[in-house]
């Protein structure tokens, strides 16, 4: 047998069980064997009888790899066995760091609803006090002029203040609809984020709850009565 | 001689040289080779293990006139776990020797 085919029998052996990478990287260990005896003077015969059968060396190569192997996913699995708390909390820990931005982004969309309502309070109070002062300005300059413009300047002036009261009243009743706007779109998104969270659909707008819990109640009272 | 204690022997045998210094295949295949009859290509399935387990890393060196030599270093885990096989042996070696003389 020469080098070349002691080589090639490897080869065959080990294709069938390990990965072509594998085989290519021990045959180069070999070849490297080879060629180091070479250089010191040894003869191909006496590097393969020292070697040893290709098939036994094969078979065992097979065999370490594979070992190897299996042992390496094998490994994290007995540990847990003997110390579980540890691992219990680099799990918790874990788990901590993956739940963190979602908790974040809770918060911030609270935060952000929070910032919104109490912006649109603030909008909806200072309309309505502007709607109001208006009113007033509009009625107290009809008081004033009376006394002192003609009869033309005064229509004139009670319609002008008509208008102002009615523009107030009218950017009143446009801030509620703008409020009710933002409080539906609102509700609209923590339903989206409950539904991609949970993977449940968010049950009827908020409206609603505020009407349902009275009827049952006075249902279950009617019945408690009767039970009694 | 048992063939897995005969590898487990040889596995504690190449990680100690290799502690000693580098070496490349060759190298190791001669000086476990030049005490014992063992056959020379169960050395390198030996190699092959004890480097996927991480107690080996391994470099190529390019030589004159033939393939490199790929060298073996030994790691820290490497040390670890011969440290524990030379504790072993000599607990198992004492042990044996006390019951051949018969304590």
């Amino acid at each position: 047998m020469t080098k070349l085919e002691y080589l090639k029998l490897l080869e065959t052996d080990l294709q069938k069980r390990l990965s072509q990478y594998e085989t290519d990287e021990i045959i180069r260990d070999y070849a490297e064997y080879f060629a180091e005896g070479a250089s010191q003077g040894k003869t191909e015969e006496e590097m393969i009888n020292n070697l040893g059968d290709p098939a036994v060396v094969a078979a065992q190569l097979v065999e370490e790899t594979l070992s190897t192997r299996e042992e390496v996913p094998a490994a994290p699995v007995p540990t847990p066995k003997k110390g579980r708390s540890p691992w219990v909390t680099v799990l918790l820990v874990l788990l901590g760091i993956c739940l963190l931005p979602v908790a974040l982004m809770v918060a911030g969309g609270l935060l952000f609803a929070a910032a919104v309502v109490i912006g649109c309070g603030i909008f909806l109070v200072g309309m309505a006090v502007a709607g109001v002062l208006l009113g007033i300005l509009g009625l107290g300059a009809i008081f004033m002029y009376i006394a002192v413009l003609p009869p033309a300047a005064i229509a004139a002036c009670i319609t002008g203040c008509i208008a102002i009261v009615a523009a107030g009243v009218l950017v009143f009743c446009l801030s509620l609809q703008v409020v009710k706007l933002i409080w539906k779109l609102l509700c609209w998104c923590w339903a989206k984020l409950y539904t991609a969270i949970t993977k449940k659909p968010w049950p009827a707008p908020v409206s609603q709850p505020e009407v349902q819990p009275n009827l049952p109640q006075s249902f279950e009272a009617e019945e408690g009565e009767n039970n009694a | 001689m048992n063939t897995q204690f005969r590898k487990g022997v040889i596995e504690m045998c190449i990680l100690a040289l290799i502690d000693k210094k580098d070496m490349y295949g060759y190298e190791i295949v001669q000086a476990i080779s030049r005490h014992t009859d063992i056959n020379e290509g169960t050395v390198y399935p030996i190699l092959r293990r004890l480097t996927m387990e991480n107690y080996f890393s391994t470099y190529l060196v390019e030589s004159r006139g033939g393939p490199a030599r790929k060298y073996y270093r030994i790691s820290p885990a490497g040390k670890l776990y011969l440290q524990q096989m030379v504790q072993e042996w000599s607990e198992t070696t004492q042990t044996v020797e006390s019951i051949l003389r018969g304590e």
